[in-house]
């Protein structure tokens, strides 16, 4: 009898272990289909730019020294792409590694630029953490302010004449390449197009 | 007073529980700094001490599980440490910086719960189980099958505590979404 009951003792436990571990992944399961099925198409919800807008021209300050314009037309045949992040959004982190991959991958046509605001040493110890050294990294509220920021992670692609071609809140890799959807198709956003296309 | 095995297995998830959580701060120490910055309570300047205290608790509470006699002072130390915790985040969402990353996921990179109240119910639940361990045990010798026991019920422990900071994030990142 005795025997009996040990062995289902642990036979027991064995089976919970076996199920908070089934009930582990099903969670991260479920985390990772949120990220697949979240809406297509960066959400475009500025007041103060649209896309064809000339894009604010300022010069801003490296945070690993140097300068960089942003905006204007002398682009050199690159578009730029404005990347607003925050070291504690953290949608904001789960997208740097898409944002290397397109930054080596478009290197040819894409400049990529970090931007953010507040205190620098934060941002350093970000920038360290994550391995952020091979990007233009700027901290610069008047950036943000220059380009309606007010939600993040958030996105600006600046094509090669200094024109605004696309932009818009990122939730998912997916959200970033849409932008570059939208240039190519020449419309404001994924959403326009599926509107006029419905439309249609 | 309460049975010497399951004061055992409470000690047991006490032990491996902080092993692993001080483990995670002390090789991603720099990612820890920076959970703490995000709860926007204390000035920058403070944040390594904080973080170096935390972690420093964490170790000590792994040592006293283990020295026969010190039992209940460990189960003290990390009900403490889980309410302190939980307070430090009561105090983080009340400035408004409910969204900050936790910092509690043992360094899975992948993921990101934010702070909000269910964490805070999380670690009282956790301070309630820690405080089974103060009381006085019954006097019997441990065997093999309270071993087979606490291993497992710890495990099982550790294994839904990551499930449920998987579940938050993902309703965190739902919310996102929808708002």
């Amino acid at each position: 009898m005795t025997t009996a009951l040990i062995i289902s003792q642990i036979l027991s436990w064995v089976i919970i272990v076996a199920l908070a571990l089934m009930v582990l992944a099903l969670m991260r399961q479920v985390g990772v289909l949120h990220e697949r099925i979240a809406p297509a198409g960066a959400l475009s919800m500025n007041q103060n730019l649209k896309k064809g807008d000339t894009a604010p021209t300022l010069a801003a300050n490296l945070l690993g020294g140097g300068k960089v314009s942003i905006g204007g037309a002398e682009r050199n045949g690159k578009s730029q792409l404005l990347f607003f992040l925050s070291p504690d959004c953290p949608v904001c982190k789960t997208l740097l590694p898409a944002l290397g991959s397109m930054k080596k991958a478009e290197a040819k046509w894409l400049d990529v630029i970090l931007a953010s605001d507040g205190a620098e040493p934060s941002h350093r110890a970000f920038i360290k953490e994550r391995g952020l050294e091979h990007f233009d990294y700027v901290v610069s509220e008047l950036l943000g302010r220059s380009f309606g920021v007010s939600k993040l992670p958030y996105a600006v692609l600046i094509d090669e004449n200094g024109k605004i071609a696309s932009l818009g809140l990122i939730n998912s890799r997916e959200h970033l390449e849409s932008l570059f959807e939208a240039k190519e198709r020449d419309v404001a956003s994924i959403q326009d197009y599926m509107q006029s296309r419905t439309a249609s | 007073m309460i049975d010497l095995g399951i004061q055992f297995a409470v000690l047991t998830f006490l032990a491996i529980f902080f092993a692993g959580s001080a483990l995670h701060k002390l090789t991603h120490f720099s990612s820890f700094r920076l959970a703490i910055t995000g709860y926007g309570i204390m000035p920058a300047a403070l944040v390594p001490t904080a973080a170096a205290i935390a972690a420093s608790a964490e170790v000590l509470v792994v040592v006293l599980a283990l020295l026969p006699g010190y039992q209940p002072v460990a189960a003290l130390l990390g009900a403490s440490l889980f309410l302190g915790y939980a307070c430090l985040m009561m105090v983080a969402i009340l400035r408004g910086n409910a969204g900050a990353d936790c910092g509690c996921n043992w360094g899975n990179s992948r993921q990101s719960t934010p702070l909000g109240r269910p964490l805070i119910y999380r670690n009282l639940v956790l301070a309630l189980i820690t405080l089974i361990a103060v009381a006085t045990p019954d006097i019997r010798s441990l065997v093999w099958l309270d071993w087979v026991t606490a291993l497992l019920a710890s495990a099982a422990i550790i294994l839904l505590y990551q499930a449920f900071n998987a579940l938050i994030a993902t309703l965190a990142f739902q919310q996102e979404h929808s708002s």
